[in-house]
């Protein structure tokens, strides 16, 4: 049993500690330069995963997706992107309701927090909140139609994917310019 | 094949326990959500320079109100909706994630509240 919560074994069944497996990991990459590809099969495989540990090692076993080894794709960025200004605007709707309780309450405390507002530091929070919320609703906008069945090509997914983000940006400039 | 017990099938809840609620209403939410953001983005960027008696002229205007009292409820629905299912996957006690769960509902509803009776504070 190795810390992955994995029983390991030779192709005999015979059990083999961490050494071991270093020794036959040489021996099987050495197998996969000599074996053409398209003839690889995996009864070639010199080593033997099997059987999972006991409960409690189920949870050290590695989760899939493996992020530290994942290459950044457009879809895995955007898919994150959508989580990550979801709870932006969440945080932002907060600030949007002392804002309206600032107008109902009135004097000093409206004063000051519209002074903010306008301030530079204010402002750019703001333009960051309106490049999420635009962002979140295009995207959104995608999923919804994914989820009645539309846009699942590859092709399709990036050419959307692109003009959601080309859509923040235009909507962003359009609310703060116009 | 199913591994489902035929009561399990009938009464649809599936091993959540709740169905396809909450799936359901995250996109209904979304889709009222979708005119009442771009309004309230084109809308709110002329008040924020504002005075407030012209601040307080434009919530107090009856349009501006339904339109603001209905984003808050869907925004702030969709928002508790959302940050369960960001919850539910990042944490993986169980005990933390329901708490979290349960506070975060907590607070959103607040400020929801907070901003319904603001708006009906200066509209009546």
């Amino acid at each position: 049993m190795n810390t992955l919560g994995f029983k390991m074994s030779n192709a005999k069944g015979h059990a083999i500690g961490m050494k071991q497996l270093g020794t036959m990991a040489q021996a099987q990459i050495l197998l996969l330069y000599i074996i053409p590809k398209e003839k690889y099969h995996p009864q070639f495989s010199i080593i033997c995963f099997s059987e999972f540990g006991e409960t409690e090692n189920l949870s050290t076993r590695p989760l899939s997706p493996h992020l530290q080894v994942y290459r950044p794709q457009i879809t895995s960025v955007m898919s994150i992107l959508h989580r990550i200004t979801g709870v932006i605007i969440a945080l932002g709707a907060i600030a949007i309701s002392l804002w309206i309780e600032s107008v109902a309450r009135g004097g000093a405390w409206y004063e000051s927090l519209s002074g903010f507002l306008v301030s530079v530091p204010g402002k750019s929070l703001l333009i960051i909140w309106t490049l999420c919320t635009a962002y979140h609703l295009c995207n959104g906008i995608r999923h919804l139609a994914w989820d009645i069945g539309y846009g699942f090509e590859i092709s399709q997914v990036y050419r959307t994917g692109k003009l959601v983000v080309l859509l923040a940006v235009i909507i962003t400039a359009g609310v703060w310019l116009i | 094949m199913r591994l489902e017990l035929p009561l399990a099938r009938v009464k649809g809840l599936g091993t959540s326990g709740e169905g396809s609620h909450h799936w359901w209403r995250q996109r209904l939410s979304a889709l009222v959500l979708i005119p009442l953001t771009f309004w309230f983005l084109f809308s709110i960027v002329d008040q924020l320079g504002q005075g407030h008696y012209m601040v307080q002229e434009w919530i107090a205007d009856p349009f501006t109100a339904c339109c603001l009292i209905l984003y808050s409820i869907f925004m702030f629905y969709h928002a508790q909706l959302g940050l369960q299912v960001v919850i539910e996957d990042y944490v993986h006690n169980r005990g933390i994630r329901l708490t979290l769960v349960l506070f975060s509902r907590a607070v959103l509803l607040l400020f929801g509240i907070l901003a319904v009776f603001s708006v009906l504070r200066i509209a009546l």
